[in-house]
């Protein structure tokens, strides 16, 4: 069952009816239920391995916590170097548990992600299951939270089976900390007119931008990804450019959806996008595009590798051999290049992924090496600074760095990449051709560049709403108070959605890109 | 606040409602300059509202819609006759039109062709559009949608057109606006006129050898169901296959001993008017598309001899003395003439 199908807005509205109508303590039971009835209709063969994951899970981190508070009981009769031997003991075993419970999850994540697809025949044939790569880091997150003692673990199996299955974010997240959502998702609510208008029209929003703009660019990115001679140069830049535009309907687009069909049970998920393309560096940009999955690699990979005992030493071995610059950069920098490593094999065990997470990485490090020279820049010439000329070119030059690094995804194949944006500095007979109407021999029409265009501008508007009213609220937490202007607002969505979305015979509206991950 | 609310909510239900059907309107293709034969299932209520019942009602598809000429039959037996037929129409479509249509009039004899018997699935989404959209709501149309749908197609879309048609927003013309509430007929009585004039290619070219030379069964079952409906409603079911000559299109004597063997059965009349000579179709003339239709000359020799068999055979009583009745026919009849003649000085 995909978001954009009349059999979820069936299901949705079966759900909402039937939450809003059982008392608030026991509302986490319809959503457990209806997550694990969405999870069956998806990935039916693997509601088992969800299940082993979130029982694997339960245990784990029971046994975790029992250690700690057997620690503590045993700690007060010791005292000295005995304490220590205690802690220690007690340390490592909560750790070789962390490390098993670990292994059963991302093993059987790796499994699917890694282990099958390069089988030969025969394994091929194997599904990858819906939701495995956003489920197992919302469990990993909550495995090391409770090995940290930041949170308690889970008491009740089944309330920890609805954080690992909770189904709007099982399609392509957001990447969920179970301590966060379970603040919210256990607490129970009356039906409340501004959550289900504000999440109605959140959703509505998503709807149009993934059928109006994704799908309808759909079939020239398609067409120019096959790359190729005829398609180089202009076509490449073009691409880079569309596919931008493609990718943020399709991704932000289902993210709202996600957080507005939540917002409707009146459970709060977090934000996963920031207004990413008016980004002025890489680092910013990655502070606002997949926000959950950045801070979940960034508190669960980074941070622990930066401060993990052996790149310390690694350190301080440098410092006495290398001097003290490069052994200060080494452990961040190493760090750095792990975790977009792990980053780009998250999104899949293809040398294009793992290409695509380490140019990232590099790039950011190379960004955090020129700051010095923009720093002198700026005080030659403070009028630079803060200039809206020069913010303009800083952010399309990211957007264009971004993209760029994009057509990894986009080409599926590293050398194919690499070929093809190098045909933007020597194909200039594809710029005669491009400009001579071949983009308009892509599978997609003059009028539908002009909606795909309008749509933009429109998201740039409400983007640019949202912006100014920082401090105020959303476009559309602002039109909650106004009954009549929030139902023209969700009709004409919808008409438009409905009237000029690509979908149906010859489209499949029903699949989104980060779902494949 | 609460009163407020509810009133917007519902004001927001009803003008989706109205946006939903004006856009399916407006989005839904017209048929009129281009695909004329997307028309005809729809026309029928024309006569269905104005009380028009029919002595013989054909049902099948463009081998039928393009061979007999209700105005000719009229004219030269004094039957009254519809055609409910469409491209390709399946024999499961044929069996639920002619479900709806029974619910409306009870005809003498019911003249069913059999060339969609040889189609054991649905062929081709845009033939099920142009049998199905044209229907009415009914319990025949939810039916027919149900056992028609091919790869990709979704009930919904038939409940709501837009879903499949909103594509064309890119290509709506001028005629989709005029004609959003009304059409004009493109038939005659369900009959498409056609005055072009494509021999036959001169050698007659047998098709290729058949793998499978049976009928396809669900085929049978259906055929079962039209004439028991038939028998129910105390209809002659008659069945006939449609004069043709292209090897493309081809009617293979396997298939058509099935058919005989069938109607002996159960007592059915079956014609195959293929070869015969009585009718006198020159390929050369009387065809518009190398054989595989008739042309308005051909389909006028065939009607002249099946309108001979049904006033002979089946005592089909001679109307053209009735005079309200009479008064409807030659109205419609100066139309079919006005417009052959009209066609007939444009080719």
């Amino acid at each position: 069952m995909s978001f954009i199908s009349i059999e979820f807005v069936a299901f949705f509205c079966l759900i909402l009816v039937a939450y809003y109508f059982t008392p608030p303590r026991r509302q986490w039971i319809v959503l457990l239920t209806a997550s694990y009835a969405f999870y069956l209709s998806a990935s039916p063969r693997y509601l088992i391995i969800l299940m082993i994951n979130t029982l694997s899970a339960f245990v784990f981190a029971k046994i975790i916590q029992r250690e700690r508070e057997a620690e503590k009981d045993r700690l007060t009769s010791f005292e000295g170097d005995e304490r220590k031997r205690v802690k220690a003991k007690s340390l490592k075993k909560r750790q070789r548990t962390l490390a098993l419970s670990l292994s059963v999850s991302l093993g059987t994540l790796a499994t699917f992600k890694f282990i099958f697809p390069i089988l030969p025949y025969g394994a091929t044939g194997i599904l990858f299951p819906v939701g495995i790569s956003f489920y197992t880091l919302g469990i990993v997150g909550y495995l090391v939270d409770v090995y940290r003692g930041r949170r308690e673990a889970e008491k009740n199996i089944f309330k920890l089976a609805l954080l690992t299955s909770y189904f709007p974010h099982v399609i392509q997240g957001p990447v969920l900390r179970y301590s966060e959502l379970s603040k919210s998702i256990f607490s129970g609510r009356r039906a409340e007119w501004d959550n289900i208008v504000s999440g109605l029209l959140r959703t509505l929003w998503g709807v149009f931008k993934k059928l109006v703009i994704a799908e309808t660019l759909s079939p020239a990115i398609t067409e120019l990804s096959k790359g190729g001679e005829g398609r180089g140069g202009a076509y490449v830049l073009f691409l880079l450019i569309s596919y931008a535009a493609q990718i943020y309907g399709d991704f932000t687009g289902g993210i709202d959806v996600a957080l507005g069909v939540s917002e409707m049970l009146g459970v709060a998920l977090p934000e996963n996008f920031d207004r990413p393309f008016s980004s002025t560096s890489l680092g910013e940009y990655w502070n606002r595009w997949h926000i959950t999955l950045g801070k979940w690699f960034t508190d669960y990979v980074f941070y622990p590798l930066s401060l993990c005992r052996s790149i310390q030493g690694l350190t301080r071995l440098c410092r006495k051999h290398l001097g003290a610059s490069i052994g200060k950069r080494l452990p961040v920098y190493t760090a750095t290049l792990v975790t977009w490593f792990l980053t780009g094999l998250w999104h899949g065990a293809r040398p294009h992924f793992i290409a695509w997470g380490l140019v990232n990485g590099a790039m950011m490090l190379i960004s955090q090496e020129l700051r010095p020279l923009y720093k002198r820049l700026y005080s030659k010439y403070p009028r630079f600074d803060g200039s809206l000329a020069w913010t303009f070119v800083r952010r399309v030059r990211t957007f264009l760095l971004i993209g760029a690094v994009r057509l990894f995804d986009v080409y599926g194949s590293v050398g194919l990449t690499f070929t093809m944006l190098a045909s933007l500095f020597y194909d200039f007979e594809s710029y005669q051709s491009f400009l001579g109407g071949g983009a308009f021999e892509l599978g997609v029409s003059i009028y539908e560049y002009l909606l795909v265009g309008v749509a933009i501008a429109a998201v740039c508007l409400v983007s640019h709403l949202n912006s100014r009213s920082e401090k105020k609220a959303p476009l559309r937490k602002r039109l909650v108070s106004r009954p009549t202007a929030a139902c023209i607002c969700a009709l004409l969505l919808l008409s438009v959605s409905l009237l000029f979305g690509a979908y149906g015979i010859g489209y499949d509206a029903s699949d989104f890109i980060y779902g494949q991950f | 606040m609460i009163k407020k609310r509810v009133i917007s909510v519902l004001s927001c239900a009803l003008a989706l409602v109205a946006a939903v059907y004006l856009l399916t309107l407006l989005t839904m293709p017209k048929y009129i300059s281009s695909s004329r034969e997307g028309n005809l299932i729809s026309e029928y209520y024309g006569e269905v509202d104005k009380d028009i019942a029919h002595q013989v009602l054909f049902v099948g598809d463009c081998e039928v819609y393009e061979s007999f000429v209700p105005a000719n039959l009229w004219e030269e037996q004094g039957i009254t006759s519809y055609v409910r037929g469409s491209p390709q129409q399946l024999i499961w479509q044929s069996y639920y039109l002619l479900r709806e249509m029974l619910e409306y009039e009870t005809p003498d004899v019911v003249v069913l062709g059999v060339f969609s018997m040889k189609y054991g699935e649905g062929q081709s989404e845009v033939y099920n559009r142009m049998t199905i959209d044209g229907m009415r709501w009914s319990d025949e149309k939810w039916g027919a949608v149900r056992s028609s749908l091919t790869e990709g197609e979704s009930t919904l879309s038939y409940a709501i057109p837009l879903l499949r048609f909103h594509s064309r927003w890119q290509e709506l013309t001028l005629e989709d606006v005029r004609y959003m509430w009304r059409r004009e007929s493109v038939s005659h009585n369900g009959y498409l006129m056609q005055m072009g004039v494509l021999p036959r290619p001169s050698e007659r070219v047998e098709g290729s050898q058949l793998i499978d030379t049976s009928l396809p069964d669900i085929c049978f079952e259906y055929l079962d169901k039209i004439r028991e409906l038939c028998a129910e409603s105390g209809v002659t079911l008659v069945l006939v296959k449609a004069p043709t000559n292209n090897w493309r299109y081809w009617w293979y004597d396997e298939w058509d001993e099935q058919i005989s063997e069938y109607c002996e059965s159960y007592g059915l009349d079956y014609y195959n008017l293929i070869d015969n000579c009585e009718i006198g179709i020159d390929w050369e003339r009387d065809t518009y598309d190398g054989g595989v239709h008739l042309n308005v000359w051909g389909a006028e020799k065939t009607t002249s001899y099946l309108g001979r068999l049904l006033a002979e055979k089946y005592c089909l009583a001679d109307l053209r003395g009735d005079a309200q009745t009479s008064r409807i026919w030659q109205e419609k009849l100066e139309k079919y003439k006005e417009e052959k003649e009209r066609a007939g000085q444009n080719e």
